[in-house]
């Protein structure tokens, strides 16, 4: 009875979570009291107050402007990665657990490779190479986490290729990409959504933690990451600017969290008994 | 079993060998070099051309591939351009850090999962295993670094326990090496808690739920005896597979964890010469990295046969 209660409402929680997120993001200018980038110099450091909501940075920029903006950046690195993932790992999945044979032993060989790759050094490497931003950290992610993607897809794929229904498209004469996109394909979607929530909020913590490292986001634009990273210096003096940061990107993982762990008690409960996340 | 260990460590061996061609090729695309960040802003190119000589810089790509290679394979890492010393020394004291740190996490993290786990299965569908549940997954939605920023405002400023950052070694003072250790080492333990919590708790429910669980109970078997001895078993394999899967992720957090309380271990060596673009020493930390992955996934494997006496290989 409890649980069934507490499944529903994860789920719920989670919708509105991911929608107050979404919403801030998207109007992330209509929000923001003063420019993210507009220091007041009189104003360093300033202690939470009536004018400046979460205080202010070093360079005196309002730190609240600065966490609502770095919603926005986090908001356009977690659909863009989330987004790249599905774009190039689902076609991938599909062709290799379709096909099989040596196209499929290839593919799953350079998968593991980058999966096993740490995210970090993935990170690390292609801002070095490309120069740090909000692109690299959006390519790099993507090249992390897109294995993931391709190894949901083609496991549900070869669960399904071999069953009648299958077989009886082929036999009709269908082609391959049909078979694939409308017979294949939806039987895979329910553990890919529940996957998507999943790399959203990877994706989110990723930024985060490469703007952190100042392989990231740059300035002037403000990722939460970052401004934790200029924070770590001011333990002693200016703890408010190390809370907000924090706070906003645990509510926008959690929110994630949260839906993915009520879609998969819903769509997929066989997920939920072998990994139980 | 020992054809299966060599099969495994001949595999292991074959990716290696293709990651450090990747490795190899990705750094010698990074823009800048280690003599242009050496000379400064305005180079002598004669001088340029000399050390590059000299450092083996000039040859193609290809050929410093497989001069790095033989010299690899003789136990040979080069010398680091920036500092001067074999990469070897610069290396050896950072891994034994790194190895201490995660050592130090997994025995927290294992230490406050595996209870919470089976306590939160045991009382599953009630208050305690609804807060268990919370507090995990709050927990795995939180950074690592915040934790670990967290944990420095909690025990370095307020309390005033715990230092915020250096490094003693253990064998001058092993109070104070522990003293530095403790804060890094549960920042990484809280988040590997969490998930294993989470994994330990779903399939502990899972286990209990099984045929020869039921018959054991009827058989009269105590509750404490099927959680703790014959469901536990069971329900720990799937959690081998997951830390399996989350080494990487594992690895990146701890340089993370490194950077935030700056602990001289190999991640904070690994950003340093990424800025340098010192390559010797940058290949060999990324190829420990590397190492340590396909070791650590070939013990995993071999560890599913003690846990399960049934997986033979």
């Amino acid at each position: 009875m409890i649980k069934s209660i507490i499944r529903n409402k994860k789920l719920f929680i989670g919708l509105i979570m991911v929608l107050i997120f979404v919403c801030i993001g998207i109007f992330a200018e209509q929000i923001m009291p003063y420019d993210y980038d507009e220091t007041y110099v009189g104003d360093i450091t300033e202690k939470p107050s009536k004018d400046f909501w979460f205080g202010t940075d070093i360079l005196g920029r309002d730190v609240f402007s600065r966490v609502i903006y770095g919603t926005r950046v986090s908001l356009i690195a977690s659909i863009s990665i989330t987004g790249l993932t599905l774009l190039f790992g689902v076609p991938v999945g599909l062709l290799s657990g379709y096909y099989g044979g040596v196209v499929d032993d290839i593919l799953q060989r350079v998968v593991d490779i980058f999966f096993s790759f740490p995210w970090v050094l993935m990170g690390l490497l292609v801002a070095a190479i490309r120069g740090p931003g909000l692109t690299s950290v959006i390519i790099s992610l993507t090249i992390t986490y897109f294995p993931q993607i391709v190894r949901i897809t083609r496991s549900s794929v070869v669960s399904v290729k071999e069953q009648d229904f299958i077989k009886a498209a082929k036999l009709s004469g269908e082609n391959d990409l049909i078979i694939l996109f409308k017979y294949v394909f939806p039987n895979s979607l329910a553990p890919l959504i529940v996957q998507t929530t999943i790399i959203m909020s990877f994706a989110i913590l990723g930024e985060a933690a490469l703007s952190y490292l100042g392989w990231g986001v740059r300035q002037p634009l403000s990722s939460w990451g970052m401004m934790l990273q200029q924070a770590a210096s001011y333990l002693w003096t200016a703890r408010h600017l190390v809370y907000f940061p924090g706070i906003f990107i645990i509510f926008a993982v959690l929110s994630f969290n949260f839906t993915g762990d009520g879609l998969r008690d819903i769509l997929d409960p066989r997920y939920k008994r072998i990994y139980g996340r | 079993m020992g054809k299966y260990i060599l099969r495994r460590i001949l595999y292991g061996l074959i990716t290696l060998v293709g990651i450090s061609v990747i490795i190899f090729s990705i750094i010698h695309l990074i823009p800048g070099d280690p003599i242009q960040i050496m000379f400064g802003r305005n180079p002598n190119p004669e001088l340029i051309a000399l050390a590059k000589k000299h450092y083996g810089l000039d040859k193609p790509v290809i050929t410093q591939y497989f001069i790095w290679f033989g010299k690899l394979l003789k136990g040979d890492l080069g010398q680091s351009i920036i500092r001067r010393t074999p990469v070897v020394e610069l290396l050896l004291p950072r891994i034994g850090r790194t190895i201490s740190l995660t050592l130090l996490g997994i025995v927290f993290s294992v230490a406050i999962a595996i209870p919470t786990g089976i306590i939160a299965a045991w009382r599953h569908n009630t208050w305690t295993d609804f807060g268990v549940s919370s507090i995990s997954l709050l927990l795995i939605s939180v950074p690592e670094f915040w934790i670990g920023i967290v944990f420095m405002i909690i025990f370095s400023v307020w309390l005033g326990i715990f230092p915020t950052s250096g490094y003693i070694p253990p064998f001058e003072d092993f109070v104070g090496w522990l003293k530095i250790l403790i804060l890094p080492a549960l920042t990484v333990a809280s988040v590997i808690a969490a998930q294993t919590t989470r994994m330990i708790r779903a399939n502990m429910i899972e286990v209990m739920s099984l045929d020869y669980i039921t018959l054991m109970r009827s058989a009269g078997v105590r509750q404490r005896r099927l959680l703790l001895i014959h469901a536990f078993r069971n329900a720990f394999i799937p959690v081998l597979t997951m830390i399996g899967m989350q080494i990487g992720m594992l690895m990146g957090g701890i340089v993370i964890v490194e950077r935030v309380f700056t602990f001289p271990g190999l991640g904070a060596l690994l950003l340093k010469t990424l800025e340098e673009r010192d390559y010797p020493v940058l290949q060999a930390c990324i190829m420990v990295y590397a190492v340590a992955f396909v070791v650590i996934n070939i013990i995993i494997d071999l560890l599913y046969s003690v846990v399960n006496p049934k997986i033979r290989y």
